[in-house]
């Protein structure tokens, strides 16, 4: 015996029932053609005339979304609750798996060339932060041999966008509004870690706090706004 | 005379009554709540007319109900009335249109559907079976889809003749059948496809086609509101001619004949297909009482502001009235009846779901 809990807009169909008991067992497919045997109505609400279950309808069997289990194929016990649930709008897709934030990617994919040439990677993001690495080169230095102001510039605002893009789980179209940047220290012949800190993150501003690091040291501190577009 | 008005929106079907006109319109709560009504049919061959209304939720699928007393209560059957057969491996998405037949054959039903088929019904449209000569016709796998999908939105069943029926399909074009539909020949001589490169731009078929009505007084006489383009048919469907010279766009939805006098149709004018506002952003209905060879706005007593929804294309109706009523609902929620064939209008619903069709019968 499998129970099948019908949701509130379609207790019309199955006389006012809220819980179904269907003998059928097996898979999923056979309690649902069970229910359309009984319940044509109710069937045919669920299910398409291919059989297959309507893109809103979600079904659960003990708990479990059946489009993450097998779905119809996912088989069901004796004993067990089939739960139909409308899904929360029609309009809105089934929530995929979440994926993991690639920050190289959005590096490797968002970026000037000339930006690129840096040599910039992402070491380490967070919900709201990004750390990225500038490499030492020596094509970086300027005269006197130290690192250049321009590229510890371009790694901070680099580095806000891969924070941004973290904390909203992928890149999106921004633009720099406000850079401004003070060089504390020199850096000579080590990497630089560039570590974004979103200050706040609006629907269409984000604020950051850059701080650059060498050997452990404060080298330049940036602020920066952006414009989420 | 009572005039009952159906009223099929996004959320639903709202029902509209008024006894007299000068009364206000008795518009009912909304049934079928939270579906989606594209199709409602008004079977006047009845002593009561039956009402016919394809209802689709976007949860639970389409089906198709029907009353015999004016919407007290909706039937529809177990199983479902209308269905894709399983050899076909396709799943019906909506009903389109629900046109009853002829007079002689007072059960005989058609509906036309998303994706685009069209269906027949011997039993009063309670259920349906799959027109197999136009689903297997060799054009099908050609057809397209406008903005709002594919869907056969226009079924024309010959008044006198029952082999002959008359269908649209947006995109694809006109469809005829000679022999109660076992074979279908395309019928769009005439007809431009603006949005196909030149020289290509009259094809045989794939015309997106918006809404086809049949002239009362000589049912061989249609009026087509094609996508950019207003044509006449003088010969049932088999050739098109240009009527649109005299309105001030030749885009829109909806067109509907008069009732009863031959000559008379309306339409609803939107700039273009890139600007789906009325023309001058006016809401005016024009009509033509000389089956298209000029037309005149007719605006008294609808909103003088800037008006910017458009009308779908069975969002107009006429009733059987004389002076016929004539009808519209907007995108935005608004229904306007006129009493007196257009020449004046008042608002007889507000703060609707979109409307997506209007059919109106006098009781």
């Amino acid at each position: 015996m499998v129970t099948v809990l019908v949701p509130g807009p379609l207790r019309t169909e199955s006389g006012g029932a809220s819980r179904l008991e269907v003998d059928s067992g097996g898979t999923l497919r056979a309690v649902l053609d069970e229910v359309s045997r009984r319940w044509p109505r109710l069937g045919r609400r669920l299910r398409d005339e291919r059989g297959e279950l309507r893109r809103y309808v979600n079904v659960y069997v003990d708990g479990e979304d059946c489009r993450m289990l097998d779905g119809q194929e996912t088989p069901v016990p004796s004993g067990a609750e089939v739960q139909v649930l409308p899904s929360v709008a029609g309009g809105s897709a089934p929530a995929a798996a979440a994926e993991v934030f690639d920050g190289d990617r959005v590096l490797a994919e968002n970026f000037a060339p000339w930006v690129l040439e840096l040599g910039l990677s992402v070491a380490e993001t967070g919900p709201d932060w990004a750390t990225l690495r500038l490499p030492w080169s020596d094509r970086l230095a300027r005269e006197g041999g130290a690192l250049s102001g321009q590229a510890l510039m371009a790694a901070a605002d680099t580095a806000t966008v891969i924070a941004v893009s973290a904390a909203r789980g992928g890149f999106v179209p921004m633009t720099t509004v406000q850079l401004s940047t003070t060089f504390q220290r020199p850096v000579l012949g080590s990497d630089v870690l560039v570590t974004a800190r979103l200050t706040k993150l609006g629907r269409t501003m984000a604020f950051a706090d850059i701080t650059m690091t060498a050997k452990g040291t404060l080298v330049a501190h940036a602020t920066t706004v952006y414009a989420l577009l | 005379m009572t005039v009952l008005l159906l009223i099929g929106t996004a959320k639903g079907l709202f029902l509209a009554r008024r006894d007299r006109v000068g009364d206000a319109w008795d518009v009912s709560v909304p049934q079928f709540p939270m579906t989606s009504v594209y199709a409602v049919g008004v079977d006047t061959r009845r002593s009561t007319p039956r009402l016919l209304a394809g209802v689709d939720s976007s949860h639970f699928g389409p089906s198709v109900a029907v009353s015999d007393d004016l919407g007290g209560c909706w039937r529809e059957p177990d199983h479902a009335p209308l269905a894709f057969p399983a050899d076909t491996d396709t799943a019906l998405r909506r009903v389109w249109a629900i046109a009853p037949g002829p007079a002689a054959e007072p059960d005989l039903v058609w509906a036309g559907t998303e994706p685009g088929a069209v269906f027949r019904s011997t039993n009063g449209g309670t259920t349906y079976d799959l027109v197999r000569g136009l689903w297997e016709h060799p054009h099908r796998p050609r057809w397209g889809e406008g903005f709002g999908g594919q869907a056969f939105h226009t079924i024309l069943p010959h008044p006198t003749d029952p082999r002959r029926v008359l269908v649209a399909i947006s995109t694809g074009g006109v469809y005829r059948t000679e022999d109660g539909g076992e074979s279908w020949q395309a019928s769009n001589t005439g007809i431009q496809a603006v949005f196909l490169p030149e020289p290509d731009r009259f094809p045989e078929f794939g015309q997106c086609v918006h809404k086809v009505a049949r002239d009362a007084g000589d049912p061989e006489r249609l009026y087509l509101q094609n996508h950019h383009g207003v044509y006449r048919s003088d010969d049932d469907g088999r050739s098109w001619t240009s009527i649109a010279d005299s309105l001030p766009s030749d885009f829109g939805f909806p067109i509907v004949a008069h009732p009863r006098r031959g000559g008379t149709v309306w339409n609803f004018p939107l700039t273009a297909d890139a600007q789906r506002f009325p023309v001058d952003f006016k809401c005016r209905v024009f009509r033509s009482t000389d089956a298209g060879s000029t037309w005149a706005p007719q605006a008294y007593g609808l909103p003088a502001a800037p008006f910017y929804p458009s009308v779908l294309r069975d969002a107009m109706c006429v009733d059987d009235g004389d002076p016929a009523g004539v009808y519209f609902g907007t995108r935005t929620g608004e229904v306007y009846a006129s009493a007196d064939e257009g020449d004046s209008w008042a608002l007889a619903a507000a703060h609707l779901p979109d409307v997506l069709c209007v059919r109106a019968v006098r009781l």
